[in-house]
């Protein structure tokens, strides 16, 4: 098994460049030229890659960041450089992903990694090699901005693309939770880890942070990374009967103050992409008060209520009332049904279009 | 429905001497779960499996058939005009699938509960209804104790072995009494599995068939198993049948769920299927 390394900065790996342990196999690549020596106009350096009785030089960049933000950017500049210096360009980064193999193969630019993927583009080599793992992992400033909490603040964008400071996104994430009765949202979600997503949507080049605001860029990638990081809710649940009708169960939940919200899957019918749940599936965050008050018993025969008991606030996001009932968000709603089967992830399909052409709020 | 049974079923339910049969085995469950799908109704677990092929059309005969001689009589002429011939004389018969070739063959089985001493109807060995005098009988299945009460009334369409297109009724047992029968006959095979009593080929169906007709139920169904069950709380084979089913499926592992597993073509829910089988028994 391949062990994790941490990213080579530009010291490291213009010292392993030098000693020959920057390989490309069965091409053979010689530093010819770097950046210390000054010879090379501002870029890395220039190389030589040999292979097949060929050996095109190339001017390179690298990165120590693999971001689709850092290969972009490396990208951009290697052109400038080999338009100067009449050489191929060249992008070296500790690891390409097959959408940055495929960027690059549109732009011709030559690109390679550190864990043995790359594109060569040369008169006379070709060579497209991809699918080894990354053996290196980035610090990241969050672990994951599309799971927890601090998702809030990336599924923001979806129902507004744009936001003219940090602080008004914040406000506009708080202003859309529910919270648990008497909670105050002081705490939540701090200007710091609000900077931090923004940092790695803006490297992940999902959003674009400038002087004036931060804007959605590209929706479907963050579709996309929500979808990847989805789990199912692994709280507590029950499946049972209650013998109260559905306008008594909210009538009751509501006069207690209890937080609780339809599940994203149970909101579909709401949305009109999937007919109507059999069952009431609730969200909710004290499960035992619930089923006391609910007077449900437990059963898997024809039940008509499902409460799962869920304390993180990403269900209670953006949730719609409507009379007495409160809908998951068609956020939730298209998570909870891309996870699901055949017929769910159809469903989902009409609801990812809306959420693409930002149409969220108008769909309750 | 696509089944070459089919057309020699209509041909008996298209006349109306048929009145007092009523549909049961393999090809009973078949039609249900037809018609289920057809309807789209919520059953018990959604995704329930294909109900088993067979060539065997098994009816119980209504003992009011024994009672009222002229209909047990029409039911008699109603099998001799369709070409039926005796098997075992009186209750099973049999006729080609096609005119034109000797194999395989329909096969008709009666059956019949056993009557109270109160309804007068003689049983003579396994024969209920000796000495009617409508030359049929049916085979006594004391499981069947409650396969008369609230029939079901399915609708069935197609062609009748005529080539002519027919809608008709036909009747089936009320889930709690198809049940209890399956629930016997798959006790039956799970002595056989043991050595206590013979083997018969292909008894292990009748597990998976006590799956499938739970599988299949619908909330109103369900809701009025109590009230269907109630007259026959106090009687010995209702609550030895209760029994049976606990040693058949009374755990995930038991030995009668395990071959339900092996004989079903899409996953199986054994938590739901034992708490309805539980509550359509009593418990």
């Amino acid at each position: 098994m391949t062990s994790i390394e941490k990213p080579w900065n530009e010291t490291e790996f213009s010292r392993r460049l030098q000693q020959g342990e920057v390989q490309f196999p069965p091409a053979q690549i010689r530093l010819i030229d770097a950046k210390e020596k000054g010879t090379c106009g501002g870029a890395d350096g220039v190389l030589e890659i040999a292979w097949q009785g060929e050996s095109p030089r190339f001017v390179y960049e690298y990165r120590a960041s693999s971001t689709p933000k850092a290969v972009e950017t490396a990208m951009l500049q290697v052109q400038r450089y080999a338009r100067q210096l009449n050489l191929l360009p060249l992008v070296i980064t500790p690891y390409l992903s097959e959408q940055a193999l495929r960027l690059l193969e549109a732009e011709e630019v030559s690109g390679i990694d550190l864990s043995g993927n790359g594109i060569l583009n040369a008169p006379g080599l070709a060579v497209w090699r991809s699918g080894r793992p990354n053996r290196f992992k980035e610090s990241q400033p969050l672990r994951n901005v599309y799971r927890g909490n601090i998702s809030l603040l990336t599924r923001a964008f979806l129902l507004q693309n744009e936001f003219s400071s940090l602080a008004a996104l914040r406000a506009f994430v708080l202003q859309r939770l529910l919270l648990p009765s008497g909670a105050t949202a002081e705490s939540l979600l701090t200007k710091g880890t609000v900077s931090k997503v923004v940092q790695v949507l803006d490297a992940e080049k999902i959003v674009l942070r400038d002087k004036e605001s931060v804007r959605l860029t590209s929706p479907q990638r963050l579709l996309e990374g929500l979808r990847t990081s989805a789990v199912r809710p692994r709280g507590r649940g029950i499946l049972g009967k209650t013998p109260l009708s559905a306008e008594e169960v909210w009538n009751r939940l509501n006069a207690r103050g209890i937080r609780a919200v339809v599940t994203g899957e149970g909101s579909a019918g709401r949305y009109r992409v999937l007919s109507g749940m059999d069952k009431l599936a609730l969200y909710v965050d004290h499960l035992e008060e619930v089923v006391d008050l609910l007077e449900v018993k437990e059963t898997r025969v024809f039940p008509n209520l499902q409460l799962i008991e869920e304390n993180s606030d990403v269900v209670y996001f953006d949730t719609r009332q409507e009379g007495l009932v409160r809908w998951a968000s068609p956020i939730q709603a298209w998570l909870e049904l891309s996870l699901g089967g055949p017929r769910e992830r159809e469903a989902a399909q009409s609801l990812e279009t809306a959420l693409l052409e930002g149409q969220a709020d108008s769909l309750l | 429905m696509n089944d070459p049974l089919l057309p020699h079923l209509l041909d008996i339910i298209t006349d109306p001497a048929s009145e007092g049969l009523i549909l049961t085995g393999g090809f009973g469950i078949r039609i249900k779960q037809a018609s289920l799908r057809a309807t789209e109704a919520r059953t018990l677990i959604p995704v329930f499996p294909e109900a088993r092929a067979t060539q065997d059309l098994d009816f119980f005969l209504s003992l009011s058939l024994f009672v009222q001689k002229e209909r047990g009589t029409a039911v008699r002429a109603l099998f001799d005009r369709l070409q039926y011939t005796e098997y075992t004389p009186q209750y099973q018969f049999g006729k080609p699938f096609r005119s034109e070739n000797p194999e395989p063959k329909v096969k008709i089985d009666l059956l019949a509960r056993s009557p109270s001493p109160e309804e007068g109807i003689r049983v003579k060995g396994p024969r209920v209804g000796s000495g009617a005098g409508i030359e049929l009988h049916g085979r006594e299945t004391p499981e069947g104790f409650a396969v008369e009460e609230r029939l079901l009334a399915i609708p069935v369409s197609g062609a009748r072995s005529d080539g002519q297109e027919v809608t008709a009724q036909v009747l089936v047992p009320h889930p709690y009494a198809w049940i209890n029968l399956k629930v016997k006959a798959a006790h039956d095979w799970l002595r056989m599995e043991r050595g206590e009593i013979a083997r018969k080929p292909n008894s292990e169906k009748h597990a998976f068939d006590v799956y499938v007709l739970t599988a299949m139920l619908t909330e109103s169904e369900l809701e009025a198993m109590e009230e269907v069950r109630a007259p026959y709380w106090n009687t010995p084979i209702r609550s030895e049948i209760q029994n049976y089913a606990f040693d058949l499926f009374g755990s995930e592992q038991s030995q009668g769920f395990q071959t339900v597993v092996q004989q079903a073509n899409v996953p199986t829910d054994y938590a739901t299927f034992y708490e309805a089988l539980r509550s359509v028994l009593g418990s």
